[in-house]
């Protein structure tokens, strides 16, 4: 509460306090609380009832405003200035309305009260001017109900002071019967006392009022308020020194009426007569004077009204215009995307246009602070901001920036801000004011603006493509480092002499480029053509362009040109070409026969020419040719059963020999094989089938079926003879030459030497006979009874051969060195024979000297070359083959016994191995027998 | 060597096809002058029979020892070995195998077949009575022969 409340409150409350003690005091008869002292005007109980409502009106006026306070001190102040005006009615037009003896009746001995229980009419016209005043003050508020208010405050003050001061020299006069106001009721002390304050306090709520709108105003009430009672008591002293001397003169013609023994009243009337008629003239003379005073100073007052009152229009008509143009100022700002801003430096930031609605936030829910604004900052961006302002604030720098703001949903927005800073006469910083440009779009403008332009900038740089721009006179304005690179120039040869299309362009290709040149004039674009550029070094370079027309912002028409290097593709196109020219040729002239074949149905699409001579048909007629019919119908069946396999996925490819009828009717053997035909990515349409005539083999191979058979046949028939040989071929020759010699005994004594000598010869025969069959049995064995091959050691093979000769060579004090003998695959029996028969030859057929025998081996790669040389009495070269066939000999039995088998032998040997024999000799100087034994450990059959 | 008091011949049986063999062969035993019976079939059947006694052998006694020629015609000199060796009856009595061959595999064969020795006919008649001869001494005077036979002939 404000102290003016609590005085407004205060004074209500003592109001309606003496009001209610007064009526109490009349319940009761209490003197004093009637009238402080019995001598003294008692104040009245419509006057108490009247303060008792006064006092309620004020202190429901007192706090805030509202409908029930302000009605209920209305009501109340309305009553008592009903009461009031009731009451000067009464006085005014002797009438009575009965109000007052409504409550209590006064007694008819009353101090100086002219109408029994009726309030003073002074006290009657102030309780009116407090209800107007009430009523003015729960008005609104204008100046001029301040004015009023002075005014009504004034008089009620004027009005009981002047009561206050009549009553003091009343009753200070010995003279107790003394009526003011024409005789009439005075007002009680303690109503005038109330009145009193009551009157001021409305004159000092009017000037505190006032005081707000203006010093003048506030002035012009107090001055007002001094100039009344100041005038009041000047017109209430004259009036008192005026009713002093009536009054005296009064007591006088009491005093002598009362010697006279005559009662007041009617005799004193007349004898006080011109007293007080002189007294009333002087009162009217000096209250018309001081009226006119009064007068004049209301009119200054009214003056001072009208000023402040002046004033007061101006300053409302400069609010609207500041109003105006604020409303005027928030609509430019709200309908621009602009905010102004106002700061107070400290932290307080006001903001014009509709901050709110920018940064996505409701109605004034952005906090309207520094830090606020601060806090909305890109963090980026702050503490370059913050310095911008610090900037401007101390050293004057002019503020302009640009920064992101974020908004409620974490967006930024690009803000452009302005401000200047009103300094104070003394340059203290009063606040700053600035604007700020929303530029959110043009930055976005900006940067896809920088985008487009990096973007294009990347396209034209880029060296895939060459770009150029030309005029349509074909002078080359620009080019890209693609386009330069392409032809090879570099940008200063480009820079110091401008290209021309038409000279980098060979002669043949300028008609072609004639008709793109008019087809961008018709239509602003080329479809691309190929073309030939001349490269620096005057080599031709392929490329494929394209153009399309624009106009230049001078408004000359150009073409840009996209180059694009065909070098690399017109390279790979001649090389697939070649390629598939090469593959076709290998297609071609392969001699296999090739073909492609439809997966689904197995018929060839596209055959090789070895196809087409294998199977008689021409290429034309084969694509014309079902499968079926060239195909043996004893092969169809699994022909076309692979074939549904591979379709199906079953198998990866096949390969079968089967039949084909030729053309001309006979049967061609062929291998077949058939797989799919794989492209990249995709499942195969077709297979290629891979024929090979394999007649001539299939025919080899009958011939070699049969000799098989012959061999085998042949192999069982030598079987057999070795078993014929053994035991048939025997038996006749034992006949022979047993019974021969059986009959030789039987006829002992009988047979001449002659007989004997037959008989000799026939056994003889016989016997021979029988070491020629047991080596051609043994020469027969080589093949038949071989052994399986096995790691054998030859110097450990050796050194068994010369354990088995151990006799002959002892015999014949042989001496037998060796050399390098290695270790091989081979039958080790028939190697232990072949050794022996070639040791033992070499022994057999020696000279006089002793036998020496040097076998040795050498590794030949693939083959061990061995040789066995002795110093025996060795052949004539001539002889070197024949010593190898069976049973052929170059001594007679008598020089050399022997059938002649043991080299046939030996070559059987070795050949069955796989190697060769041979032999070196020279009669007398020796021999050298040759043989090699491959390393692979296959044995010939 | 000489065992002229013997008062049983052994019984020799000679299974051979071809008659000089048999011939040179009971000369070669004769001249041995061992105290022998020689008996000669010629063929494998025969000599079955005779030594499992069927007919018409019913009566012939067994043989102490059996000379074998390979070369039989019919039923074979190593299927003879076989039914011989296999047979517990005659499993005891030795069997010389006496062949013109000197073949590996003829003489592998007979032995595997369990054939008692392998003899080779030589082709000079002074060595083949000598072997012959040897024969009978070894068979007749050296080894002592299973006993069952001498029971049975009592």
């Amino acid at each position: 509460m404000t102290l003016a409340m609590w005085i407004h409150t205060l004074t209500g409350v003592l109001s309606l306090l003496i009001g209610g003690l007064v009526l109490l005091g009349w319940q009761f008869d209490v003197g004093f609380l009637k009238s402080l002292n019995p001598q003294w005007v008692s104040m009245k109980p419509n006057t108490a009832v009247c303060f008792m409502l006064v006092g309620l009106a004020w202190i429901a006026s007192a706090g805030a405003a509202s409908l029930l306070s302000t009605g209920l001190s209305r009501i109340c102040s309305s009553l008592a200035g009903l009461v009031g005006l009731l009451s000067l009615a009464e006085y005014l037009f002797k009438i009575d309305f009965g109000i007052d003896p409504l409550l209590f009746v006064d007694s008819p001995d009353a101090v100086g009260t002219s109408h029994l229980g009726r309030m003073a009419p002074d006290a009657a016209l102030c309780f009116m001017l407090l209800a107007a005043a009430m009523w003015l003050s729960t008005l609104k508020r204008a100046i001029w109900h301040f004015f009023a208010l002075a005014v009504l405050g004034t008089l009620v003050v004027s009005v009981a002071l002047a009561d206050i001061l009549f009553f003091h020299s009343a009753f200070s006069s010995t003279y107790s019967i003394a009526y003011y106001w024409g005789g009439l009721t005075m007002m009680a002390v303690p109503t005038a006392s109330l009145f009193v304050l009551l009157g001021a306090v409305i004159v000092w709520e009017a000037w505190r009022q006032s005081l707000k709108l203006g010093t003048l105003s506030g002035n012009a009430v107090a001055l007002n308020a001094f100039w009344s009672v100041l005038l009041v008591g000047s017109l209430a002293w004259n009036l008192l020194q005026e009713y002093s001397h009536t009054l005296d003169a009064a007591k006088d013609i009491a005093r002598a009426n009362i010697y006279e023994g005559i009662r007041g009243g009617i005799d004193s009337s007349v004898s006080l007569a011109p007293y007080l008629a002189k007294s009333t003239q002087r009162i009217n003379e000096l209250s018309l004077t001081h009226g006119i005073v009064w007068l004049f100073g209301l009119a200054g007052f009214g003056f001072a009204y009208r000023r402040e009152h002046f004033l007061e229009k101006e300053r409302q008509l400069t609010a609207e215009a500041l109003q105006s143009n604020m409303e005027r100022f928030r609509i430019a700002a709200e309908t621009s995307n602009d905010l102004i801003y106002e700061w107070d430096i400290g932290q307080r930031v006001q903001w014009f246009g509709d901050i709110d609605g920018l940064l996505g936030y409701q109605l004034n829910e952005f906090p309207r602070t520094l830090q606020a604004w601060r806090d909305s900052l890109h963090p980026d961006d702050a503490e370059s901001i913050m310095a911008a302002l610090h900037a401007h604030l101390r050293q004057g720098a002019p503020y302009a920036t640009e920064y992101r703001i974020q908004c409620k949903d974490g967006t930024y927005r690009w803000w452009s801000a302005r401000g200047f800073t009103e300094k104070s006469p003394d340059g203290n910083l009063v606040r700053m004011i600035g604007t700020v440009t929303d530029i959110t779009q043009r930055k976005q403008m900006e940067e896809k603006l920088l985008d487009a332009e990096l973007r294009l900038r990347a396209l034209i740089e880029s060296k895939i493509v060459g770009i150029i721009i030309a005029d349509s006179a074909g002078a080359i304005s620009e080019a890209n480092d693609g386009f330069l690179s392409m032809l090879g120039y570099t940008r200063e040869e480009f820079e110091g002499c401008k290209l021309r299309w038409d000279d980098l362009t060979p002669p043949e290709h300028q008609a072609n480029d004639l008709l793109a040149s008019q087809q961008l004039k018709d239509r602003g674009i080329v479809s691309p053509w190929e073309k030939e550029y001349l490269h620096k070094d005057g080599h031709r370079v392929p490329v494929l362009v394209g153009a399309a027309g624009f106009q230049r912002v001078m408004g000359e028409v150009n073409a840009v040109c996209f180059v694009l290097d065909l070098t690399s593709r017109k390279r790979a196109e001649l090389e697939l070409r070649q390629s598939e020219e090469r593959f076709r040729a290998i297609f071609e002239q392969a001699s296999i026969g090739v073909a492609q074949i439809l997966s689904k149905t197995g018929e060839p699409v596209l055959v090789n020419k070895k196809y087409c001579e294998i199977t008689g048909y021409s290429d034309e007629e084969m694509l014309h040719t079902s499968i079926r019919t060239i195909v043996h119908p004893d092969d169809l069946h699994s022909d076309l059963d692979n074939m549904q396999l591979l379709f199906a996925g079953k198998i990866p490819s096949f390969t079968m020999e089967k039949r084909y009828y030729h053309k001309q009717s006979h049967i061609v053997w062929v291998h077949l094989t058939v797989s799919p035909m794989w492209l990249p990515g995709q499942t195969p349409t077709y297979h290629i089938a891979i024929v090979e005539d394999i007649t001539s083999r299939k025919q080899t191979e009958g011939y070699l079926a049969s000799t098989l058979a012959n061999l085998e046949r042949s192999n069982k028939e030598l079987e057999q003879f070795a078993y014929i040989a053994s035991h048939d071929l025997q038996e006749p020759l034992r006949m022979v030459a047993s019974y021969t010699q059986l009959l030789a005994q039987h006829c002992e004594g009988q047979l001449d030497d002659k007989a004997q000598k037959y008989i000799g010869y026939a056994v003889d025969g016989a016997m021979r006979m029988q070491r020629l069959i047991n080596d051609l049995l043994d020469y027969s064995r080589v093949q038949t009874q071989g052994h399986a091959p096995q790691l054998v050691n030859a110097e450990a093979a050796l050194a068994d051969v010369v354990r088995n000769l151990s006799a002959t060579l002892l015999e014949n004090q042989a001496i037998i060195t060796h050399e390098g003998l290695p270790s091989l695959t081979v039958d080790e029996v028939q190697f232990q024979q072949l050794l022996q028969n070639l040791i033992g030859n070499a022994i057999k057929f020696r000279r006089e000297e002793v036998p020496r025998v040097h076998i040795s081996a050498r590794d030949c790669g693939h083959e061990w070359l061995f040789t066995v040389r002795d110093n025996g009495i060795g052949f004539e070269a001539k002889f070197a083959e024949r010593i190898f066939q069976i049973f052929q000999r170059l001594h007679t039995r008598q020089e050399y016994p022997g059938t002649g088998i043991g080299l046939a032998i030996c070559k059987r040997i070795v050949e069955r191995h796989g190697g060769k024999i041979s032999c070196d000799s020279m009669p007398g100087m020796g021999s050298t027998f040759y043989f090699t034994l491959p390393k692979s450990k296959e044995i010939r059959v | 060597m000489n065992e002229h008091n013997r008062p049983k011949p052994i019984n020799i049986l000679l299974i051979e096809d071809n008659p000089g063999d048999a011939e040179l062969v009971r000369i070669a035993l004769e001249q041995a002058k061992l105290y022998n019976q020689l008996l000669v079939v010629g063929d494998g059947e025969k000599a079955i029979a005779l030594l499992r006694q069927q007919a018409p052998y019913e009566d012939i006694q067994r043989p102490e020892l059996i000379l074998l020629d390979l070369n039989l015609p019919g039923t074979s000199g190593f299927e003879v070995l076989s039914e011989i060796k296999s047979d517990k009856e005659l499993m005891r009595i030795p069997v010389v195998v006496l062949t013109s061959s000197k073949a590996d595999e003829d003489i592998l064969k007979s032995y595997n077949l369990h054939a008692n020795c392998f003899i080779n006919k030589p082709l000079d008649l002074s060595q083949f009575l000598n072997v012959v001869g040897c024969i009978e001494t070894f068979w007749l005077s050296i080894v002592i022969l299973p006993p069952d036979g001498h029971k049975d002939r009592q």
